[in-house]
Parts: structure tokens; C-alpha cells; sequence
């Protein structure tokens, strides 16, 4: 007979280091119908339950562009120059740092989202992953397809380097769904660890040159800015968007292949650990 | 074949702290300790833990239907999360040959959000089947969880008798060859578990092996081949299911059923209609009462659509639980009467006769099968029957059960 399970203890422990990864991928293969299902229904619910509906795919970055060229335009904000008009800059620039906070967000809640499910029912939770991962860039892919067609309107024509923006977002995956990851585990046997990353990812933003430029004025500022790796993942999609070149080409390659380092061993965490965690949640 | 083992379960353990917060340390140590590649020593208990389930070891055979017993808290719904592989065993081991289909609790998995269609792709899928076989099977879903015009409609307006209909529905249409029902036919009307327990019939029939948790011990005795009963995490009989009901009733004797509330199934099939039901004497204020020398006396009309052939007569009489056994047991087969239905209106009389029992209530069960019993007709049970005061009663009887089957 085929499909032979052997339920023991500690048996994951027991796979081999490559193994596991082949294994995830395995898993996520098999379970591509149910990651359908699962991405249907909750893409498009989200929409089919919101008063507004998709309108609010266009609706939440005009608001957010809106907020933060007022401030701006009042002078409280100071954000250095760059290098394009501050309105196609910081719509560009939040809506990457949204697409790094949503894969953050949605792989932490890998887990705790499919809470019911899990206790009742036996099935691949890497699919939940990819599913949330899924929704994330669905999300992402309708809100910049609208940032393009502002930034049109606003006068920026996207250079040719934007055929290349899907392959330089990929560090911010690696890192944001990394982080989530560990977080799915982290939340179910401490949820106030959950609470403090969240605030600090708010202030990761503030450190980061998202609404402010590279050239920022404050030394201390600019200090701060070049040793967070942040820096480099996120100017590097936006400078080729803008202007087809790649700045501190070498220094975002290595913190690319680190972030996808640390992607796998945070897989590698999920996998070990994801049994555990189950038994926690009552 | 019908000899092949789908799961061996071979001393299996598991464990769980006690305290929440010592729950969490203990989680965040083994997490971090397997992370780096060190395994988390399972088989001993540590400060503040306790067994769960406790060497347990039984067997699942091909088509067969293993009922699991015990209190709340004695580890049966541990036990199934553990052969699903939901939770990993602590020790010991587990082998399931084949997909489990598992039924946990009401609806398990359903998002009341969506339609009841939706929900049926979106389970399926979970439980394993694919696209195209949902499509295949849809119609046939909607049909046997009688959900009708209301497959369109989002599950949050469904009665729990409804969620479980559909929910079981699903999980007996995956056609895998294991399945898990965790009281999940507690809940929904008497005709929808009659209908139930007739499909797990049926696909014992096809070699489909069924672990069935349930308080209800009639449900146990009726379909169950084997029982295996859970006191506090361990085994306390597994084997023969009337032993095993013995066990359980002598544990906890006094939780055991028996609300007094009469149960009332007379479903039939297509074929065969049930058109009336009448005890002598009547039951009033639910329930029978009986003068001196009297029996109960049951006439049951019916329709036959077509030749129904041979079905089997079932009575069991039952004192209350201080008393725990099924006192009376009589077929039609006790009494050597063949019982064939022809096509065509009849009526079946059953004569149970009087018991020399003094001031005390017993309950009656009645039951008709046909397909050499593997279908149920009829089921009443539970019928409150007060016996009567009467000083020169022996408390036995050795009078046999009267049928008689005729047209009209």
C-alpha cells in the first residue's frame, strides 16, 4: 500500500539539512490546488466583504501620498534631495516599503491565521506560507500597476530598469518573509515578542530612507542610514525604476544572498518547529 | 485482505504541561534546543507535566469500524490529533498505511463567511481531493447533506445540524480508506445519523476502516467491531466490544446516557416506507406503563416500494445503569423466524412479553435492519417502560418474543 506514515517523536529532527527544504518544496508542490483555494478565497473575500471594495486598492496610496507631500509641502519634513519630484518619490517608496511590511506580515501569520483548521485538520502548512506570500504580491501587484499610472500622470516615465524590479524586490521577501517566519513561531509561545517587533519594524521605517532621501541632511541620520541594510534593499528597486542604475551594487549583492541565508534558515526554524507550536495553540 | 492493518498504534505516549507559562518555556526550550540540531528528550515527564495519553496500543484492520470510549479528558481527542498527525507522539509509535479523513469537531475547517459551495471545494481540497473530483462528486455532496437551496448561502446561517450534515458529507466522499469521527454524530437529527451510520456501513462494505468517538453506547454496540475504552490516558479494555461497554459502564456507570429522552428514526430507504408506528400500550407523557402480566405490544405498518427480501428484528430492554446489562435481547432469529418483506403494504407485530421485573423502569430499543443488517429502518429507542408493582414477580422471564408479519 502507499502513503505510509510513521508518526514518532522528534522525527523532524531527524531530517537531513538539505532535506527539509526539499521536502517544503515538495509539500508546497502537492498542495498547489488547496494553495489556490485558499489564495481565492482570501484575496478575493477581502474585496467581496469591503464596503469599498477593490476601490480600496486606489483609494489607500492617494491618501498616503496625500499625507506625506503635505508634509512636505509645510516644511516638516526635510527630506534631502531625490533626485525626483518628492510626490512620485515617496508614493514609489512607500509602496515598496509596504510590499517589504507585507511579506513581513503575512508570513508571520502563517500560522496563526489558519488557527481552526490546524487542530482539526492535517494538511500542509507550507501552503498557508505561500498563500499568505501569494496575497501579499497579488496585493502589491494591483497598488503598483496604480503607482505606475500616477507616476505617468505626474510626469515620471519609468526607466527600462523596471523590467528588473521584480528580481530586485526578492532581498525584501527574503528578509520580510524571514522575520514573519520566525515570528509565526515566536507569537504562539510569546505573544508580547510579537507586539515589540511590531513597533520596531515602525521604527525601522523611520531609519530607513523611505520618506526622506539617501542625501538626507543630518549627519547622525546619514550614519544611521548606511549601516541598516534597509537602506540598500529598498533604494535598489526605486534607483532602477527612476534611474535605471544600481548604487552600491556590491554592498546590496551581499546583503541579498545574507537575506536569502537567512530566508532558509528561517524555513528551517518553521519546519523544526511548526509541530511544537500546534501543540501550544488550544 | 479484509485481515490487512491500516494503523498500528504501538505504546504510544503524550504529554502536556500543566501550567500555561510552564507550557511556553517548555516550547521555547525545545524549539531552540532542535534549531540547533539537539533532540528534546520526550519519553520522561517533566516538573509540572502529565500524561495525556498513555501507553496505548491498538490496531485499525481493513473495513473495520473501532469505536473509542471514555470520559472527557481521557484522551481521545489527543489520540486522534496524534494519528492524523496533527501532534506527534511523545513515545511510542504510530504507522498509518493510507490518507486519513478526519472529522474532529462540527464543521471543522469551514469559513462562514463563505457559501456552503465554496466550502465544499475549499474542504475538499484540505482534505485531499482534487479540483476535478470535487466537481465530480458536488452534486452528490449536496444530495446526501440535504443541504438543498441553501448550498448558495453563507455556512454562518446554517444550524449545527446542518454544518455537520455537510461537513460529514465531504469527509465521506473523499474516499480515502481511514476515517475519524470525533462525536461529530452527537449532534444533527436521528434520521441524518441513522442515514449516517448506514453510509459508514456502506463503506465498510468497500474496505474503508471507521474510528468512531462517541458517548453513545447503543451507537457503539450496534456498529462498532471492536471498542476500545480510555480512562485517564490509558487503556482500560480494548477488544471485544460488549466487554468493553461492561468496562466502560462499570468506570463510569453513572454519566452514561440515558436522558430518558425518547429517540425516534424511521427513515426507511426509497424502497420501503414506514407508515405508522403504534405501541400497546400507548406511550403517554413519554413514556409506557405497564399493569400486571401485561406485554408491549408493537405494530408497525409499512410500504414496501418492491420485494425488500429478508430483514432482521432487533429488541433490547435495558435496566438502568446501577443495573448496567442489556437484560432482554431478542431478534427474530432467536425465535428462528425468517422474516421477508414482499412487495406491497404490510404490517409487522412484535409482541414483547411481560417481564416478572417489580416497581422498576427499563427502557425498550427497537430496531429493523435489512441487507443482513447493514442498513437501518427503523430505530426507536430509549422508550421509558414503567413496570409495575406487583410482589409476586420473580424479576426474569423466560417467555419468548411474538412476530408476526402479515398484508394489508
Amino acid at each position: 500500500m502507499s502513503n505510509i506514515n510513521i508518526y514518532k517523536a522528534e522525527s523532524r529532527i531527524e531530517t537531513g539539512f538539505l532535506k527539509v527544504w526539499y521536502l517544503m518544496l515538495k509539500n508546497i508542490y502537492n498542495a498547489r490546488d488547496l494553495i489556490w483555494q485558499m489564495f481565492r478565497r482570501d484575496f478575493l473575500m477581502a474585496y467581496k466583504r469591503s464596503f469599498i471594495g477593490i476601490g480600496w486598492l486606489i483609494l489607500s496610496p492617494i491618501i498616503g501620498i496625500v499625507s506625506w507631500v503635505f508634509m512636505n509641502s509645510t516644511g516638516i519634513l526635510n527630506p534631502g534631495d531625490t533626485g525626483v519630484d518628492y510626490a512620485p518619490y515617496v508614493l514609489l517608496s512607500t509602496s515598496i516599503w509596504g510590499l517589504f511590511i507585507g511579506f513581513y506580515s503575512s508570513a508571520a501569520g502563517t500560522l496563526s491565521t489558519a488557527h481552526a483548521f490546524i487542530l482539526q485538520v492535517k494538511f500542509t502548512h507550507e501552503a498557508m506560507l505561500v498563500k499568505q506570500i501569494l496575497q501579499n504580491i497579488a496585493g502589491f501587484t494591483i497598488n503598483f500597476l496604480i503607482t505606475i499610472t500616477v507616476l505617468l500622470l505626474l510626469g515620471v516615465v519609468p526607466n527600462i530598469g523596471i523590467l528588473l524590479f521584480p528580481i530586485l524586490v526578492l532581498p525584501l521577501l527574503f528578509v520580510g518573509a524571514g522575520i514573519g517566519l520566525v515570528m509565526s513561531v515566536v507569537n504562539v509561545v510569546a505573544s508580547d515578542i510579537n507586539q515589540f517587533v511590531d513597533k520596531a519594524m515602525a521604527l525601522l521605517l523611520l531609519v530607513t530612507p523611505v520618506v526622506y532621501s539617501v542625501n538626507a541632511q543630518d549627519p547622525g541620520l546619514i550614519e544611521l542610514i548606511k549601516l541598516n541594510p534597509m537602506t540598500y534593499l529598498i533604494s535598489a528597486p526605486r534607483d532602477m525604476l527612476f534611474f535605471g542604475e544600481l548604487n552600491n551594487a556590491p554592498i546590496f549583492l551581499i546583503i541579498s544572498l545574507a537575506s536569502f541565508v537567512f530566508f532558509m534558515l528561517s524555513l528551517r526554524l518553521f519546519y523544526l518547529a511548526e509541530l511544537k507550536v500546534i501543540e501550544k495553540m488550544q | 485482505m479484509s485481515n490487512e492493518t491500516v494503523i498500528i498504534a504501538k505504546n504510544v505516549y503524550k504529554k502536556f504541561p500543566l501550567s500555561l507559562k510552564r507550557s511556553l518555556a517548555y516550547g521555547t526550550l525545545d524549539i531552540l534546543k532542535n534549531f540547533m540540531g539537539i533532540k528534546v528528550k520526550t519519553q520522561k515527564l517533566r516538573k509540572g507535566e502529565f500524561w495525556a495519553v498513555k501507553d496505548v496500543s491498538f490496531e485499525l484492520k481493513k473495513g473495520e469500524i473501532l469505536g473509542i470510549v471514555g470520559e472527557n479528558g481521557s484522551g481521545k481527542s489527543t489520540l486522534l490529533r496524534m494519528l492524523t498527525g496533527i501532534y506527534p507522539p511523545d513515545n511510542g509509535s504510530i504507522e498509518v498505511r493510507g490518507k486519513v479523513g478526519a472529522l474532529i469537531a462540527v464543521g471543522a475547517g469551514f469559513n462562514p463567511n463563505m457559501s456552503g459551495k465554496e466550502n465544499i471545494y475549499l474542504n475538499g481540497t484540505i482534505l485531499g481531493m482534487t479540483n476535478s473530483e470535487i466537481n465530480k462528486k458536488f452534486d452528490s455532496i449536496v444530495k446526501f447533506a440535504e443541504i438543498g437551496d441553501f448550498i448558495n448561502s453563507p455556512v454562518s446561517n446554517y444550524s449545527s445540524g446542518m454544518r455537520v450534515r455537510l461537513g460529514f458529507s465531504i469527509a465521506v466522499h473523499t474516499e480515502v480508506p481511514i476515517l475519524l469521527m470525533d462525536e461529530v454524530l452527537a449532534v444533527g437529527d436521528v434520521g441524518f445519523q441513522l442515514k449516517c451510520f448506514n453510509k459508514l456501513g456502506e463503506l465498510r462494505e468497500n474496505g474503508i476502516s471507521t474510528i468512531l468517538v462517541t458517548h453513545n453506547m447503543h451507537q457503539i454496540s450496534s456498529f462498532c467491531n471492536r471498542l476500545l475504552v480510555l480512562n485517564k490516558g490509558e487503556v482500560a479494555h480494548y477488544g471485544e466490544t460488549e466487554k468493553g461497554i461492561g468496562v466502560y459502564n462499570d468506570l463510569f456507570g453513572s454519566q452514561v446516557e440515558n436522558t430518558g429522552e425518547i429517540v425516534k428514526a424511521q427513515n426507511g430507504t426509497e424502497k420501503f416506507e414506514i407508515l405508522n408506528v403504534k405501541f400497546t400500550p400507548e406511550i403517554i407523557d413519554n413514556k409506557i406503563k405497564l399493569t400486571k402480566n401485561q406485554p408491549i405490544e408493537i405494530n408497525i405498518d409499512f410500504d414496501a416500494k418492491e420485494d425488500i427480501g429478508e430483514v432482521d428484528l432487533d429488541i433490547v430492554c435495558r435496566l438502568p445503569v446501577q443495573y448496567i446489562k442489556d437484560f432482554y435481547q431478542a431478534t427474530n432469529k432467536t425465535i428462528s423466524q425468517k422474516l421477508i418483506i414482499p412487495k406491497g403494504r404490510g404490517n409487522l407485530r412484535i409482541e414483547v412479553p411481560d417481564f416478572e421485573l417489580k416497581d422498576i423502569q427499563m427502557h425498550i430499543f427497537v430496531a429493523i435492519w435489512c441487507n443482513n443488517k447493514k442498513k437501518l429502518l427503523m430505530w426507536w429507542r430509549n422508550i421509558p417502560v414503567d413496570m409495575p408493582k406487583n410482589p409476586a414477580m420473580t424479576g426474569w422471564s423466560n417467555k419468548q418474543l411474538k412476530v408476526e408479519l402479515k398484508k394489508i
